[in-house]
C-alpha cells in the first residue's frame, strides 16, 4: 500500500504533509511518555509479522495487520506508522521522503478505521465478525486513500488505481481472517490491552 | 529480514544533518522533473557514485519497482502516450530511489535520530523511531524461530482456514508478549531516568565540506527546478 516517490503530485504531496503533521502533532500529544515503549515495541513486533509470508493456496501474500495496530494503539498508532514507514524509507527506500507524509495519511486512515470500526461497534456483534470487519476495512480503507492520492495527482492512473484495488481485495479478506483468529486470541489472553475510547 | 548492505558509499564523513537535508531536496526536485534528460543524468551520476556496489543497489532497485509494474501493465494501453509516461515515472521513482541510498541509507540509526534532534524534531518522535528500530533486531531472531518451529510442526495437508488460524496464533502469540515485554522495558527505562526523550549520544561537527555539500545539492536542486520551469 505503498506509494513510491515521484508519482504524486505537488498539491498532493503538499496536503499529504499537513494533513500528516497534524496527525503526528494529535497522536504524540495524546502519547504520555510512559507508552511510548509499547507503542515502539508493539510497531516493532507488527513491523516483523507484516514482512512474514502467509501462504494462501497455490501463492502467499504479507499481512499489513494495520486494524490490529489500530486497536492496540488508539491515536498513537499515527506516529507508529511515520516512524515505521520512515524506516522502510531508510533501510528498503520503500516509499520514500517526499511522500512519507501521503503514505502516513494514508496507512494511518487504514489503521485508525480498524480502531474506529472496533470502538463503534454494538457489544452484541460477535467478536469473530467484528474482527473481520476490522481487518477487512482497514485494507479497504488504506487502499481506497491510495487510489484518491494516485487519481488526484494524474488522471491517467484511472485504470492502474482500479488494478491495484482489485489486487488487495483477496488481500483484505484475508486479512480479515487473519484479523478475526488474532482478536480472539487477544481477547482471551489480553483482554485489557485493546485500546478503548480515551 | 535480509537488507542488501551497501558498501563503499560516499559522503559517509560528512555529517548526517547535511546529508539528511541535501538528500531531502534533491528528492524534492527530482520528484516533479519532468525532463528524462535530466532524470536520466542524475540515475548515472548516482549510480556513479554507488557503482562500488552495485549488486545490493540493484537488488533493492528490483524491491523499490514493484508500483511500476503496475503502471506499465496499464499506462500504455489506456492513455494516449502511456509508454512516454510510464517510462518518465520508472526514471523518477529510480532516481529518488538512488539519491535516497547515496544520502540517507547509509546513516546508522544513531546518526539519524542525532540529526532529527539537532533539526528539532519532536523529541518523543525520535524515541519511538530509536526504541522501534531496537526492537526491530532484538525480537526478529525470535519471530523467525517461532515462524520455523510452527512450519516444521504442521502437517503438509491442511485447509487453508486452518493455515490461517495457525497463523493467526503465532502473530497473537508474538503481538502478546511484545506487549508484555514493553511494560517491563517501560518500568526499566522509568529506573534509569527516561523521561519521553532520548539524548544525543554523540556530538555533531559540522564541517566546511559539508557546507559545500549542503550548498552544491542546494543549487543543483534550484537549477532541476529551473529547467522544470522552462520547460513548462
Amino acid at each position: 500500500m505503498h506509494i513510491s516517490e515521484g508519482i504524486l503530485s505537488a498539491p498532493v504531496l503538499a496536503a499529504g504533509w499537513g494533513l500528516a503533521a497534524a496527525g503526528l502533532a494529535i497522536g504524540l500529544k495524546k502519547t504520555p511518555g510512559e507508552k511510548l515503549s509499547r507503542v515502539a515495541v508493539l510497531s516493532a513486533a507488527i513491523f516483523l509479522i507484516s514482512l512474514i509470508r502467509v501462504p494462501v493456496g497455490p501463492s502467499s501474500v504479507h499481512l499489513t495487520l494495520f486494524g490490529i495496530m489500530g486497536v492496540m494503539l488508539g491515536i498513537s498508532v499515527i506516529p507508529a506508522i511515520f516512524v515505521a514507514l520512515l524506516l522502510q524509507a531508510m533501510l528498503f527506500q520503500f516509499g520514500g521522503f517526499a511522500v512519507l507524509g501521503v503514505n502516513t495519511v494514508n496507512l494511518s486512515t487504514a489503521a485508525l478505521t480498524g480502531w474506529l470500526i472496533y470502538i463503534c461497534m454494538p457489544s452484541k456483534v460477535p467478536a469473530p465478525v467484528t474482527g473481520f470487519i476490522i481487518g477487512f476495512g482497514a485494507v479497504v480503507a488504506g487502499s481506497l486513500m491510495l487510489i484518491a492520492a494516485m487519481y488526484l495527482s494524474d488522471s491517467s492512473f484511472t485504470t492502474t488505481v482500479k488494478l491495484i484495488f482489485a489486487a488487495n481485495i483477496p488481500l483484505a479478506v484475508v486479512e480479515g481472517v487473519i484479523t478475526l483468529f488474532i482478536l480472539i486470541f487477544l481477547q482471551r489472553m489480553l483482554p485489557e490491552y485493546a485500546h478503548t475510547r480515551d | 529480514m535480509h537488507i542488501p548492505e551497501i558498501k563503499h558509499l560516499p559522503f559517509t564523513n560528512a555529517d548526517p544533518r547535511a546529508r539528511l537535508l541535501a538528500g531531502m531536496l534533491l528528492v524534492l526536485a527530482v520528484a516533479f522533473t519532468d525532463s528524462r534528460a535530466v532524470l536520466t543524468g542524475v540515475i548515472v551520476l548516482s549510480a556513479l557514485l554507488l557503482c562500488r556496489s552495485l549488486k545490493p543497489v540493484l537488488k533493492r532497485l528490483l524491491a523499490v519497482n514493484l508500483l511500476t509494474v503496475f503502471i506499465w501493465l496499464t499506462l500504455p494501453f489506456t492513455v494516449e502516450r502511456g509508454a512516454s509516461i510510464a517510462a518518465l515515472y520508472t526514471l523518477r521513482i529510480n532516481a529518488c530511489a538512488l539519491i535516497l541510498m547515496v544520502f540517507i541509507a547509509p546513516m546508522g540509526i544513531g546518526a539519524l535520530s542525532n540529526a532529527l534532534i539537532s533539526l528539532k524534531c519532536p523529541g518523543k518522535l525520535v524515541s519511538i523511531l530509536v526504541l522501534t528500530y531496537r526492537w526491530i533486531f532484538v525480537l526478529k531472531d525470535r519471530t523467525a524461530t517461532a515462524v520455523t518451529a510452527m512450519q516444521l510442526r504442521r502437517p503438509e495437508k491442511i485447509g487453508a482456514l486452518r493455515t490461517l488460524r495457525t497463523y493467526a496464533a503465532l502473530f497473537a502469540t508474538a503481538i502478546a508478549s511484545a506487549a508484555l515485554r514493553s511494560e517491563r522495558i517501560q518500568q526499566a527505562m522509568m529506573l534509569r531516568g527516561f523521561n519521553g526523550t532520548l539524548p544525543r549520544t554523540q556530538a555533531l561537527h559540522w564541517r566546511k565540506g559539508d557546507t559545500v555539500l549542503l550548498t552544491a545539492s542546494a543549487l543543483l536542486a534550484l537549477f532541476l527546478c529551473y529547467i522544470q520551469q522552462c520547460s513548462t
